[in-house]
């Protein structure tokens, strides 16, 4: 979810962007003075000019500590040596050549920006615009004094001017537009809480509505077509189960994700149960493949296969006409792959009823449910292939939080 | 780690939406000082076609960041970041030419700083990465043509001192506006990941209790019909064709109880829960069930959406949110009737519709009085 920081963050986190963004600029424009002042060296090498690149030395040492700590004491030692940096940047030039010839940008505004971009200590808009003016006069005042010992012409550049303007800009308008964004941040994190607490509710309410279907609702309809005459013995059983777990059991509480124990050979699996149940109740199921894939499946995604499967074949037995399906397993790289394929009578995918909830709960809904997927073909006539695949890797806790959220 | 090309626009939409004010103010500097350099320029005996030109070129680039990452106008995306560069780099070769002949070639150095401004003005909206490089190839041109004029016209200044400060213009402020848009990239999925993991241990608090109830409103249906006939059948051991017909009543009444279950979407309950009692629900048309297939993040940003308006008394009965198909896509129009003007509705939802354009595929915001209409789009997830 696109959650911006909370209020309590917000200041805290702007700031130290915001610093982390100035004492960038401030050690290019240290850098870029250093080798302004090589290059003039270089161009005069009878001049001695060499001390305007020893003057950026100190300030890129506090620069670097003030990053590291953003102390006052630091802060202020950064703005103290700068300035003296600044006059001896300023004198180098001013004391050997008229600068009234150069560009502000080309001889001494690089170092007093750098001054100016202190960030300082403190959060919030106010300290750090404190500590830029502190950093603009005291630079200017350097400056000053370096021209003014020199006797050449005091002029302000407007180099350092905007470099002030664009960072005074900077710190009211980011402040101020924050405002909009604090009073609709904490309905965004209710919004997002709400929604987690809705997909919980709705993922239960899917198993509830599966697990109905595969116990109550399919025993009723195994009721409704039943001949007259005495119960027989499987369905009193299934009928006594379905009592029991809905009358004593916790059948959707599971607690806090657990890793369900993994099978350790086919016949224990919950797959191997439904085909035993559904031959049970008269359907003939051959069971072919590589079913030792099974075991790559942790116990959830296990469980959840075999009652698919299970209500895969409840629906060959009830619609299909088919006295024999096939269920097939294979095993490939990070997934398990289940079909389940029967002759019968077929049908179109589009035109079952919408209470018909068979294919879209018990199977549908309950493989997406642990990432897997399904696909049905089925022609009218000539039988139908339901493919399931479920992956074998269990999500990891951040992204199974991920999951709660995008499910339903 | 940061993720490739993800932005503090994608992250936190609705902050970033906040700095649109700063990035116009940053625009308007850039172009003022190009103005004014361009000026100064023109009493030095610059050629005015051409300066002329540069200027209009980085009024251009200064539109194009203006409109692009207007509050309407989604995510601001690498072409637009990129067509600047070409724009500004474009307008430093017309500022060079102009000034190629005049006395004073060592002072017209705007474009550089120009476009370091933009550079700040966008940090929000773009990655790291990308202002870090696309910033460092323009310094390196303009430092290369810099340079390599000043050697032709045997600059007074020392060539290598020109271009480094034609450089430092743009990387000092690129590399500045990289750092922070870095930085809150970091703090941002910081405050996700801590805000996954609380997620998570709610989820597991809540997950308990959740099932009970949702259990316990399955049973109660249940303990009306179904356990006393199942029981009834039980303690006879035969079964009669009045049973077939009861049990078949019975299904039909539970499948339908599931059914319109299984039809009611997220939208319809959270326009239930919203809102003053005497004021009447939101009016939700979806024929289609399309609310479920909206993304996480979508039925987030429209329940944040909804949950607003229940808060709002100046928003009058009659609101309706309506979902159709189009295709593979899915179009959406939610229309509130509202006694506020047209540009307080706007203001008072622009967070929420920023976060709404980053999840949706579009969305469009109009206020017809007294309505406020957004509509928007998104694929079946």
């Amino acid at each position: 979810m696109a959650l911006g920081l909370p209020p309590h963050l917000a200041p805290r986190a702007i700031s130290l962007s915001f610093l982390s963004a100035i004492h960038t600029t401030a050690f290019t424009c240290l850098v870029g003075a250093l080798l302004v002042s090589l290059s003039f060296q270089a161009r005069w090498p009878s001049l001695i000019l060499w001390p305007a690149a020893l003057a950026t030395v100190p300030m890129l040492v506090l620069l670097y500590l003030l990053d590291r700590a953003r102390t006052r004491l630091l802060s202020v030692a950064y703005l103290c040596v700068g300035a003296a940096s600044v006059y001896g940047y300023s004198l180098a030039f001013t004391g050997q050549m008229d600068i009234g010839a150069f560009a502000d940008s080309v001889t001494v505004a690089l170092p007093k920006i750098a001054l100016m971009l202190v960030g300082g200590s403190g959060i919030g808009p106010g300290p750090a615009l404190r500590w830029a003016t502190a950093g603009f006069l005291m630079g200017e005042l350097a400056s000053y004094a370096a021209i003014a010992q020199a006797s050449q012409r005091y002029s302000i550049d407007e180099i350092s001017v905007t470099a002030y303007l664009i960072t005074a800009a900077v710190l009211t308008a980011s402040w101020f537009g924050q405002r909009g964004a604090r009073r609709v941040q904490p309905l965004l994190y209710r919004a997002a809480q709400e929604e987690l607490v809705a997909a919980l509710r709705h993922r239960m309410e899917l198993r509830a509505a599966a697990l109905l279907h595969d116990t109550v609702l399919n025993h009723l309809s195994a009721l409704a077509g039943s001949r007259p005459g005495p119960l027989s013995a499987l369905m009193r059983a299934q009928i006594e189960r379905d009592l029991a777990l809905l009358v004593g059991e916790e059948w959707l509480a599971d607690g806090p994700r657990t890793r369900e124990r993994r099978a350790t050979d086919w016949h224990s699996t919950p797959l191997f149960s439904a085909v035993s149940e559904a031959r049970s109740l008269g359907l003939g199921v051959d069971t072919t493949g590589d079913t030792t894939a099974l075991l790559k499946l942790d116990g959830e995604r296990s469980r959840e296969l075999g009652l698919a499967v299970a209500q895969c074949l409840a629906n060959v037995t009830a619609h299909s006409g088919a006295e024999d399906a096939e269920v097939v397993v294979y095993g490939s790289g990070g997934e398990v792959m289940v079909m389940v394929v029967d002759a019968g009578s077929g049908f179109d995918e589009d035109e079952i009823g919408a209470d018909r909830l068979g294919l879209k709960n018990s199977v549908r809904r309950r493989i997406e449910d642990v990432g897997g997927s399904v696909r049905v073909w089925s022609t009218p006539g000539r039988g139908t292939s339901v493919v399931i695949r479920v992956p074998t890797r269990p999500a990891d806790r951040a992204h199974a939080a991920a999951r709660v959220r995008e499910e339903r | 780690m940061i993720p490739r090309g993800v932005t503090a626009q994608q992250l936190d939409p609705a902050g970033t939406r906040g700095t649109h004010l700063l990035t116009v103010v940053l625009a308007s500097i850039a172009l003022v000082w190009a103005v004014g350099f361009s000026l100064a320029s023109l009493t030095t005996g610059a050629e005015p076609v051409a300066a002329l030109i540069a200027l209009v070129l980085l009024g251009l680039a200064s539109g194009v960041v203006v409109a692009a990452t207007r509050p309407g106008a989604g995510a601001f995306g690498a072409r637009s970041h990129l067509a600047i560069h070409a724009l500004v780099l474009a307008g430093f070769a017309l500022a060079a030419r102009s000034t190629w002949s005049t006395g004073d070639f060592g002072r017209d150095q705007w474009v550089a700083l120009s476009l370091g401004i933009i550079l700040v003005a966008v940090a929000p909206y773009r990655p790291s990465r990308e202002l870090v490089a696309a910033g460092t190839v323009s310094a390196l041109v303009m430092g290369a043509v810099t340079f390599s004029q000043a050697v032709v016209r045997e600059s007074a200044t020392p060539p290598l001192a020109l271009a480094v400060v034609t450089l430092v213009g743009v990387l000092a402020l690129g590399y500045g506006a990289a750092m922070y848009s870095s930085r809150t990239i970091v703090a941002l999925l910081r405050w996700h990941r801590r805000a996954d993991v609380v997620a998570e241990a709610l989820a597991d608090e809540l997950r308990v209790g959740i099932a009970r109830s949702v259990q316990h409103d399955r049973v109660t249906i249940l303990n009306t019909d179904v356990v006393p006939f199942f029981r009834d059948v039980l303690g006879r051991d035969t079964l009669t064709l009045a049973d077939a017909h009861r049990a078949r009543g019975i299904a039909l009444a539970i499948r339908s109880v599931m059914v319109a279950d299984a039809d009611r979407t997220w939208l319809e309950a959270v326009v239930q829960q919203v809102g003053p009692p005497d004021r009447a629900a939101i009016d939700v048309d979806d024929r289609e069930l399309l609310a479920t297939r909206m993304t996480a993040h979508q039925r987030t940003a429209l329940r944040a959406h909804v949950v607003a308006l229940g808060d709002d008394r100046r928003v009058t009965e009659g609101s309706s949110i309506s979902i159709a198909s189009d295709g593979a896509r899915c179009v959406g129009a939610l229309v509130v009737p509202t006694q506020r003007s047209d540009y307080a509705m706007r203001s008072r939802y622009a967070p929420i519709h920023a976060v709404m354009r980053v999840a949706f595929d579009s969305v469009a915001v109009q206020f017809l009085y007294p309505h406020l209409i957004v509509r928007f789009t998104y694929e079946r997830s």
